[in-house]
């Protein structure tokens, strides 16, 4: 059947999409991603502090097949101390991890000064790091399976640089304005 | 549109991982498109800014449900249009007026007689639809869907959808006779 209406649209089909929505649409989007990026976070922590139970166990399970053994390791902790100074690059790595956070940070503080609700939270997210990363760093102590404590190290800095990034991308495309979570969950 | 899904892909798989500046950039790609769908059927910036926010919001939170199946901008235009039909349903919209719809044929009547028109014409007739007819005319002419679609997606018959269409178009011709009629004047 002739439907010239149809004829017409279909020719002129790109000429209909002429509106352009307004720039703050995308930075509600982006909040809501941000509030569900925040629970992911808690995932990635809550399996960080996994990692750590299965270091305290096996590190429980040596010390008492040690012990069976009449020879507990704590007798040879001293010469391990010192060991811990000598795996090679943990110290240089974590030399330079510490000053990239440092650096991320320092350019963050600025941008999320008038967001407390984000302050908020990459306090708690860095705070829950650093308990894990002196939790780690006992391990390390300990002398326990000394290449995982060395790796989960790394990836607790890591983890840490990945957030701050993260943030500083989301802020860049909000530019200056800080929607809060709890305005987002109202949304 | 397969072309344009592969070329998508990577920005896509990116923005499933959680990439900030791929999402960014996959707003970028489709905002435009979205929000004119919702500014159609909705015919209000304001509302089409709240449905073009929460299509995203919800594209982005069930992406990983998509497995390119289809094509992602259909994919995310089919969330955008039952967002707008349930917002349209929840202010109690006249999506079918269907005391005013006396029984039409499947078939559309030939436009020989119909005048030339215009984009601006037509777009200022859309806008004065009553809302049941827009939406037909716009998700059938616009937005590419066939009947037995829209029947779907707005839980109305199949012959419902197509008389819809038919009474849509006829008023469009009206409004723009007598548009074309008052300037002549």
């Amino acid at each position: 059947m002739d439907d010239k209406f149809k004829k017409f649209i279909a020719e002129h089909r790109d000429e209909f999409d002429f509106r352009e929505p307004d720039p703050g649409v995308w930075k509600k989007v982006s909040a809501d991603i941000r509030v569900r990026r925040g629970i992911s976070w808690r995932v990635v922590l809550s399996r960080a502090a996994a990692v750590l139970l299965i270091f305290a166990a096996s590190y429980g399970l040596n010390e008492w097949i040690h012990s069976l053994n009449g020879k507990g390791i704590r007798g040879e902790r001293s010469s391990k101390v010192k060991k811990e100074n000598t795996i090679p690059g943990l110290h240089e790595a974590e030399t330079y991890y510490t000053s990239l956070v440092k650096q991320k940070l320092d350019e963050l503080e600025p941008i999320i000064a008038n967001c407390p609700s984000l302050q908020e939270e990459l306090n708690f997210d860095m705070t829950e790091l650093d308990r894990v990363y002196i939790e780690l760093k006992a391990d390390l102590k300990d002398n326990m399976a000394n290449q995982e404590v060395v790796e989960a190290i790394i990836e607790n800095y890591r983890l840490k640089i990945s957030i701050l990034e993260d943030l500083l991308t989301e802020m860049e495309f909000d530019e200056d304005e800080c929607i809060s979570t709890e305005d987002t969950h109202a949304l | 549109m397969t072309f344009q899904h592969d070329i998508h892909r990577e920005v896509i798989e990116l923005s499933k991982a959680g990439n900030s500046r791929a999402q960014y950039q996959l707003y970028q790609l489709y905002a435009r498109a979205m929000y004119n769908i919702c500014y159609r059927m909705m015919n209000s910036r304001e509302e089409a800014e709240d449905m073009l926010q929460e299509s995203f919001s919800e594209a982005f939170h069930s992406l990983g449900t998509f497995r390119f199946d289809s094509a992602f901008g259909a994919w995310l235009k089919r969330i955008t249009v039952n967002k707008c039909i349930n917002a349209l349903k929840k202010k109690k919209a006249n999506l079918v007026p269907v005391d005013t719809l006396p029984e039409l044929p499947g078939e559309y009547e030939s436009d020989a007689e119909m005048p030339g028109i215009s984009v601006t014409q037509v777009i200022q007739a859309m806008e004065q639809l009553p809302e049941g007819y827009r939406v037909v005319f716009s998700l059938y002419l616009l937005e590419g869907y066939d009947h037995a679609e829209i029947a779907q997606i707005m839980g109305i018959s199949e012959a419902t959808s197509k008389s819809q269409y038919s009474r849509a178009r006829q008023r469009m011709k009206e409004i723009i006779t007598n548009q074309q009629h008052g300037r002549q004047v």
